[in-house]
This record gives C-alpha cells, sequence and structure tokens, in this order.
C-alpha cells in the first residue's frame, strides 16, 4: 500500500485532501506544520508528500521540500505543492526546491485524484 | 559817440562827418602821416641848423676880416704919422724899394703890401691884398685888378669909399670870403702920388679911393666843421627817429590791438539780439542799442534822457523792483526774468541782467542792462508745461497701471518663485556647461546640498551620484532627449532611499536649447507601497483561495460522491457554508478600505447598543478557542449603551483582536478594559505580543501593510488596522496605539458619549429607553 503524507497547516484543508484520496488504496497521514511533516517524512518514507507552502512556524513547505530533496534517504519521495500561492514567481521557488508538481488552490479533487493515481501508478 | 551827433542840426552834420573822416583817416593812416611830418620837422630842422651854422661863420669871417682889414689900415696910418713923417724930415729916403739902401724906409703902402705877403705867407690860406686899377710900374706885373671881384669892389667903391664889399665866393679853388675894403687917399699921401714921377695918375685928391684893401679868408675848414656838426644832428636825428618810430609802431600795434577790441565791442554791442540799456548813475538813459529800438520800437531819441520805467509792464509790484535793485545798488549783478511793455503797449518777457559799472575809485557811474527777449521760450514753456502736466497725469495713469501689472508680474513670479521653491519634488536646473543655476528646498534637502554652496558651480561638485550625473549631462548632449530613471540614494540615516529622477530639455521660444531641468522626487515610500501592493495579491489570492479550496473541493466530492454518508454531507456543507462567510468577509474588507480610500468612509446604520454585550461577543469565541485566561475583559459594571453601527464596531473590535492574537505567537496575553473617561467612552487593548518598531508604527495604518511581510504564517489582508480606525473616525472617536519591540501593543480608542442634545433625540424618538439614557449620564 502506498503511502501519502498530506502537509497543511488548515484543518479542513487536509480532511478535503483525505477525502479525495481515501477512495483508493493509500495509507494517508498528516502533519500540520512542517517540522512534524519532516518528522514523519524521515520515519514513514512516504511515497508521496502533498506539501503547503504557508504554514505556522519557522519553516515553509519550500524548505521543507528542500530538505528532503537534499536528503539522499527522503530524495525519492515525490513531493507535489498544493499551495494557495499560485504566481510565477511562486512556482519558480518550488522548482528551484526541488519540487516535482506544483498544484494551486483551490484545486480541483478530482484532478488531483487522477494525478495522485499516475504518479503512484 | 553817435549820440553826441545824432542829437542836433543839419549843418553840423556833413562837418561832423569830415571830420570824423578825418580822424577816422588819422587813425589809419597814422604812421605815414606822422612820418612825412617828422620827415619834414627833420629837413627843417637840418635846414635851420645849416642856416644858422653857414650865418655863424659868415659873420664871424665877416668880423675876423673886418678886423684884418682895420688892424692893417691902422698900422699903416700910425706907420705913416709915427714912422714915415717922422723921419722923413732927417733924410731918410722913403721908397718902394729899400733893397740894399741904407736910410731908406718903405712907403706906406709898399709896407703894407709887404704886412700883406707876410700874412698871407704865414696864415696858410689867407690873403691880404693891397691893390688898384693905377699901380707902380714896379708893381705893375702883381698889382692892378686882377679878377671879377677886384674889378666889382673897384667899381663899388667908386659910389661906396666907406662901406666894406664882400663876397663868398672860390678862390684859388677854395670856396673863401673876401672883404675888401676902400684905401682912401690921405692928404698925407697925395703929394706924394701927384709928385711922383712913376706915379700912373697925378690928379689924386685927398679921400679918393686910391687902392682896395682885399682880406681872403678860406671856409672850407669852417664848412667842414658845420658838415660835420650837421651829419652829427642828422645821426642824432636819425637814432632818434629810430627810437620814435619803433616807439611808435609798439604804440600802433596796442592801439590798434584796443581799437579792434573796442570796435569790436561797439559792433557786438550795436549788432547784438540782446536789447541793450545803458543809464547813467541816476538812471537815466545814455544809450539804447538798434536791437533794443528794433524790439521794443524806442527810437533813440524818444528814449534818452529818460528813465527806464517808461518800460514797466505793471505785471510786478513795487516790492519786486526794490528786490531787483537791491544787490545792484549793492554793487552786484541783478539777473532775473521780468515783464516789460513795448512802445506798442505790448507785453514781454526778458531774461535781463543788470550790471553796475564803478569807476576806479568804486563809484558807481553807470548801469549796464542787457536783456534777451524770451517771450517766446516763456510761451513755449508754458505750452511745455500743460504737455508735461497732461504727460504726468499720463505716466502718472500708465505708472499706476505698470505698478500695478509689476505686483501682479511679481506677485506672480514670486508665486511661481515660491511654487518652484516649496514643491515637494526636488528641482534642480542646470545650464549648458553643466552647472547649477537653480534649486529649490527639496532638491537641497533630498541631495544634501544648499543651493548657495553650489550655486554656478558644476554639477560634479553639486551632485554626488554618478547615475544622476551623467544621466543629466547625457540629456545635454542628446538634446532631445527625455530620460527618467531610478536610483539610489545614500540618504543621511544609512537608509538607501530610492529617488526617481527625470530630465528634460529646457528650451526658450526659439526652440533653443538652454539648460536642462531635473526633477526628482523620493519613490522610497512609493515603491514600498508597490511592494505592499503585490504582496497584498499574493495575500488576496491566499486569502481568497483558501475559503475558496474548502468551497470548490467539498462541493466537487458532494456532487461526484454518491455514497457520501449523510453526516458527511451535512459537515462538508457547513465547510462551504463557513468559508462562504469568510469570503464575504473578505470581500467585504476589500470594499471597505476601497471606500475608505476612495475618501467616501462609512454609512453607519446606528442603534442602540450595550458596549460591554458588543465586547463579550466579539471575544467569546476566541476566549474558547483559546487556552483559559488568555483574554481577560474588564467592563465597568454601569451598563454603558452608545448608537453604534453594531456590525462596523464589531468589525473594528475583531480587526483589532486578531491583530492582537495574530502578533501574539508565542503566549496570547491579552487584556482588553472599557471605562469612561470624562465625556469619552474609552477602550484599551493591550497585549504582550511582539510589539513593533517605530518605524513599523508609522506605517501601521497603511493599506496592506503587515508589519512582518516576511512571516508567511501571520496571515491576513494588512487592512484590519486602517479599517478599524476608519470605523472609529466615523463614529467620531479617536484610535491610537503604542507599541515597543519585543513588549507588546498598546490599542485605545475613545468613542464620544451622547450629549444633551443627543439624549433629548433619544427621549423623543424612544421614549421607552428614556431611563437607559439617564443611566449613561
Amino acid at each position: 500500500m502506498k503511502k501519502i503524507l498530506i502537509v497543511d497547516d488548515q484543518e479542513e484543508v487536509r480532511e478535503l485532501v483525505e477525502v479525495t484520496l481515501n477512495i483508493g488504496d493509500y495509507e494517508i497521514s498528516q502533519a500540520e506544520n512542517g517540522v512534524t511533516a519532516l518528522e514523519i517524512a524521515r520515519r514513514e518514507l512516504p511515497d508521496l508528500i502533498l506539501l503547503d507552502v504557508q504554514m505556522p512556524g519557522d519553516m515553509d513547505g519550500f524548505e521543507v521540500c528542500e530538505i528532503l530533496k537534499n536528503d539522499t534517504e527522503t530524495a525519492g519521495i515525490t513531493i507535489i505543492m498544493l499551495t494557495a500561492m499560485g504566481q510565477a514567481i511562486d512556482k519558480k521557488k518550488g522548482d528551484e526546491a526541488g519540487c516535482d508538481g506544483y498544484y494551486t488552490k483551490p484545486f480541483s479533487p478530482l484532478e488531483l485524484m487522477n494525478k495522485v493515481e499516475e504518479i503512484l501508478g | 559817440m553817435e549820440k553826441t551827433f545824432t542829437a542836433n542840426n543839419h549843418i553840423i552834420r556833413p562837418l561832423a562827418k569830415a571830420l570824423t573822416l578825418i580822424v577816422h583817416t588819422f587813425y589809419q593812416k597814422t604812421v605815414l602821416i606822422l612820418g612825412v611830418l617828422f620827415a619834414v620837422g627833420v629837413a627843417s630842422l637840418l635846414w635851420y641848423q645849416n642856416m644858422l651854422q653857414s650865418n655863424l661863420v659868415e659873420s664871424t669871417l665877416l668880423r675876423d676880416a673886418a678886423r684884418y682889414s682895420r688892424v692893417i689900415t691902422e698900422f699903416r696910418t700910425l706907420y705913416t704919422a709915427k714912422v714915415v713923417e717922422v723921419v722923413r724930415p732927417h733924410g731918410i729916403e722913403i721908397t718902394h724899394d729899400t733893397e740894399g739902401k741904407k736910410n731908406a724906409i718903405p712907403l706906406p703902402a709898399t709896407f703894407t703890401i709887404e704886412l700883406g705877403n707876410r700874412i698871407t705867407e704865414k696864415e696858410s690860406g689867407s690873403h691880404v691884398r693891397l691893390y688898384s686899377p693905377y699901380p707902380f710900374p714896379w708893381r705893375s706885373e702883381t698889382g692892378g685888378l686882377q679878377d671879377d671881384f677886384a674889378q666889382d669892389a673897384w667899381n663899388f667903391f667908386q659910389l661906396n669909399p666907406d662901406t666894406s664889399f664882400f663876397r663868398f665866393e672860390e678862390f684859388e679853388g677854395r670856396p673863401s670870403l673876401r672883404f675888401a675894403t676902400a684905401d682912401l687917399m690921405r692928404s698925407s699921401c697925395v703929394n706924394c702920388h701927384n709928385t711922383d714921377p712913376e706915379s700912373p695918375k697925378t690928379d689924386w685928391k685927398v679921400q679918393d679911393v686910391r687902392g682896395v684893401l682885399e682880406v681872403m679868408i678860406p671856409m672850407d675848414t669852417f664848412i667842414a666843421e658845420k658838415r660835420a656838426g650837421l651829419r652829427r644832428t642828422l645821426i642824432l636825428i636819425g637814432g632818434m627817429t629810430l627810437l620814435g618810430l619803433v616807439t611808435l609802431v609798439v604804440v600802433k600795434s596796442k592801439l590798434r590791438r584796443e581799437e579792434k577790441q573796442l570796435r569790436q565791442f561797439g559792433s557786438i554791442v550795436e549788432q547784438t539780439a540782446d536789447l541793450v540799456l545803458v543809464t547813467d548813475k541816476d538812471g537815466v538813459i545814455e544809450y539804447i542799442n538798434p536791437a533794443f529800438t528794433e524790439f521794443t520800437g524806442y527810437e533813440p531819441e524818444e528814449i534818452i534822457g529818460k528813465k527806464p520805467n517808461i518800460l514797466k509792464s505793471g505785471e510786478h509790484d513795487q516790492e519786486f523792483y526794490e528786490k531787483l535793485w537791491e544787490p545792484i545798488l549793492a554793487g552786484r549783478s541783478f539777473h532775473g526774468e521780468l515783464i516789460n511793455k513795448k512802445k506798442n503797449g505790448q507785453l514781454y518777457f526778458e531774461e535781463k541782467t543788470i550790471t553796475p559799472l564803478k569807476d576806479s575809485e568804486g563809484r558807481i557811474t553807470h548801469f549796464v542792462s542787457t536783456a534777451k527777449d524770451i517771450t517766446g521760450r516763456k510761451q513755449a514753456e508754458e505750452e511745455l508745461k500743460k504737455y508735461q502736466d497732461h504727460l504726468e497725469e499720463l505716466i502718472e495713469e500708465r505708472t499706476k497701471t505698470l505698478s500695478v501689472s509689476l505686483t501682479e508680474t511679481e506677485e506672480a513670479r514670486d508665486q511661481i518663485d515660491g511654487i518652484l521653491k516649496s514643491v515637494a519634488d526636488g528641482l534642480v536646473v542646470t545650464d549648458l556647461n553643466n552647472r547649477v543655476i537653480m534649486m529649490n528646498r527639496a532638491a537641497e534637502d533630498l541631495l544634501g546640498v544648499r543651493f548657495s554652496e553650489v550655486v554656478n558651480r558644476s554639477i560634479d561638485f553639486a551632485i554626488k551620484d554618478d547615475t544622476l550625473r551623467d544621466r543629466i549631462k547625457l540629456t545635454l548632449q542628446k538634446k532631445t532627449t527625455r530620460y527618467s530613471f531610478d536610483f539610489e540614494w545614500d540618504g543621511e540615516n544609512d537608509l538607501a532611499d530610492i529617488l526617481r529622477a527625470r530630465t528634460s530639455v529646457i528650451l526658450d521660444k526659439h526652440g533653443r536649447q538652454t539648460g536642462i531641468i531635473t526633477i526628482f522626487h523620493n519613490v522610497t515610500h512609493e515603491r514600498e507601497v508597490d511592494r505592499m501592493k503585490s504582496e497584498f495579491i499574493s495575500m488576496a489570492a491566499h486569502e481568497l483561495r483558501t475559503p475558496l479550496t474548502s468551497i470548490r473541493g467539498f462541493s466537487e466530492i458532494l456532487l461526484t460522491r454518491d455514497k457520501l454518508k449523510k453526516s458527511d454531507k451535512t459537515k462538508y456543507l457547513g465547510y462551504i457554508q463557513d468559508q462562504s462567510e469568510t469570503l464575504s468577509e473578505i470581500i467585504s474588507d476589500l470594499l471597505d478600505i476601497s471606500r475608505i480610500e476612495a475618501g467616501k468612509g462609512f454609512v453607519l446604520k446606528k442603534e442602540k447598543c450595550l458596549v460591554g454585550d458588543a465586547i463579550k461577543q466579539i471575544t467569546k469565541p476566541y476566549i474558547e478557542q483559546l487556552p483559559k485566561n488568555s483574554i481577560r475583559v474588564h467592563l465597568p459594571k454601569k451598563k454603558i449603551e452608545l448608537f453604534l453601527d453594531k456590525e462596523k464596531m464589531a468589525q473594528a473590535l475583531e480587526n483589532l483582536l486578531s491583530n492582537a492574537i495574530k502578533y501574539s505567537p508565542e503566549k496570547v496575553d491579552i487584556d482588553i478594559t472599557a471605562e469612561i473617561k470624562g465625556e469619552y467612552l474609552l477602550v484599551i487593548m493591550e497585549d504582550k505580543g511582539i510589539g513593533m518598531t517605530p518605524e513599523q508604527l508609522d506605517k501601521i495604518y497603511d493599506k496592506f501593510y503587515r508589519a512582518d511581510a516576511s512571516n508567511t504564517a501571520i496571515t491576513g489582508t494588512g487592512l484590519g488596522m486602517g479599517i478599524a480606525k476608519a470605523i472609529i473616525k466615523a463614529h467620531e472617536g479617536e484610535l491610537w496605539i503604542e507599541s515597543e519591540l519585543g513588549k507588546g501593543t498598546k490599542v485605545s480608542f475613545k468613542l464620544p458619549l451622547p450629549d444633551k442634545s443627543e439624549n433629548v433625540k433619544v427621549e423623543k424618538n424612544e421614549a421607552n429607553e428614556k431611563l437607559v439614557s439617564k443611566d449613561l449620564n
């Protein structure tokens, strides 16, 4: 069973993503900030992380992405940014951080589902 | 001079003319006439002297000759009487020839002749002869009448035996006096002569002229002396003449000069156009010149002998004349203008000078008045004055107009100057040589230089910044280009300001380039606002996207999933509704702020509102969410009721509270206090959050401003504080913030309590709320 980690500071959004994905056969975990996200990622090594950018605390999504991608243990995790920051400059930042995909909120649950299925096969 | 002659009758006139002519000629030919007279004089003198000397010589010679003659005669007489008569009786022969004979003496005649011969021999040039036409035979050769003079003398004596006969004539080539006296036959002699056998004549009678005794004295020495004397005289006279001539010439030339001057003066006075009048010391007119006659109409004979007061016009009073004469009688000149009258009664202006003439002892002898007719000038002056007055009026008028325009122009200039100087944008004008010719205050402040320090100096000196300098120079080179560019300027407080400069070529009215104007202003703030705007956009996008994510996501789930539990469906719909509300609030905030920005303010829907309840209602959800005692609300015991727009006030409170919570990331510790302070309700919300720097505090009301934009965790549109302040202001209240970095922020606002008039209004409209209103007071 593929593992997916959902990272977002807003509970409602985490719930939406989980509801979207729980029709598939995935093991889903959640984190509400960057620090927690890193911890879970390193421990469970999920196949996919859906990562929000703006979160309270010292670490935003881009930094989490960058750290994970620079860590050989976690570099293989597919990371898709899921953020309300939809400007080109933000997408560029995502690329620099090494993310594998960039989705802007609001998103279509169907599309996200299809994308996730495509990635995880 | 003329007046003397013009005074009288016609007989004298021609004479006078002739005399004048002579005098005139004399004056003119003085030297010639004097020369002639002098020559005549000299000639006469010489002639007279010559004559005098000749007479003197002749009379001297005559006297000498007569004396000789008498001496000789006396001698013979004496000889005859004392010698011959005495010796004769003693047998002494008396003969003409005594040579070789003893007892013989010469005859008186012979003796006399001998004497004559001796004298002739001794006295050079003089001759004494005794001769007669009847010589004795022994003397026939030497005797006898040998020349004309002898003959004439003989003849003369025949008639005048008692007088002498003389002539001045040449004798032996020398001028001589020939003086002859008659030798009369004496009684003692007649006998012998008549008896002597050799006597040529024997009928002598006593007193007959027997012969002629001639004494001849040469004159040439006297003549030479006389000539020498004449020559000396001539030389003397010649010398004197020369001296005289020199003197004459000198005197003459001097005279001529003086005469010329006199004549000039005379003719000046005669011919001058000025009116000349001369009076004696008593003011009696002695002379007027032709110009005077021509101008006034008075002929000399009419006016001479009269006093000048006949010219009085009557235009001046007695005092005027007294003043006029005062300096003149004191010996000074008078100069001034006065009005006089012509013979025909016409008045005229004259510019008069009256000068007293004095003799050598300083006594006034005459008064000379010279005058110019200035009537024309006076009239012209009058005209001119009229014209001038008019002109002055005109000028005054124009001056006024001009002064008004000038004032206006000056005002306009000052205004423009003032505008340029006080315009908030920096303004620097440079000339074609890149020298600063103008700089306003803003430019001084922005560039940190004083205009007075850099005026007429190169921009290299005035402007530190290379970019700006180069752009100004470049603008000048390219002539028509306008540049607008930003550059960083290191301000005084180490914070780089961004200045935006715009350079343009200044063209004069002929289109020629005269310089460069550079306008610049500080765009640091604008840049900041730009930054904030773009932040806001991303913020707004984020804020809008968050609720939209839920709405879109859950609605899609609801639409596409068939097998949802009913409880889930309800839950998801609740999410959608909540987020829709959030969205609506955000939009409402945006609308509010845009209204505030547009200056429209709020439309308040005021209603009675208990402040305590409102505060409780707002804080309730936060208090429930946060740990206990995070938010403490302190309210007065008395209920406070105000007329408020409940919704807006709630929005304001919520904004303030959410800010306080947002900027207290570690631990929320907030006190909310409401109390009555005088005529106001004072509400204070104090947190112990991160606080703000003074710079952040300055910008707190700026639209979209978020104190810590880099902190992505602190969300919000950045509109909250601005909206809150605007709402309080709309309620005629006041909001202020105190904050210290790291210690927290204290937001206070006060709202006015309703005054009496409002109470009356309340009482009227809402009678049943009377008690509540009273409580408020």
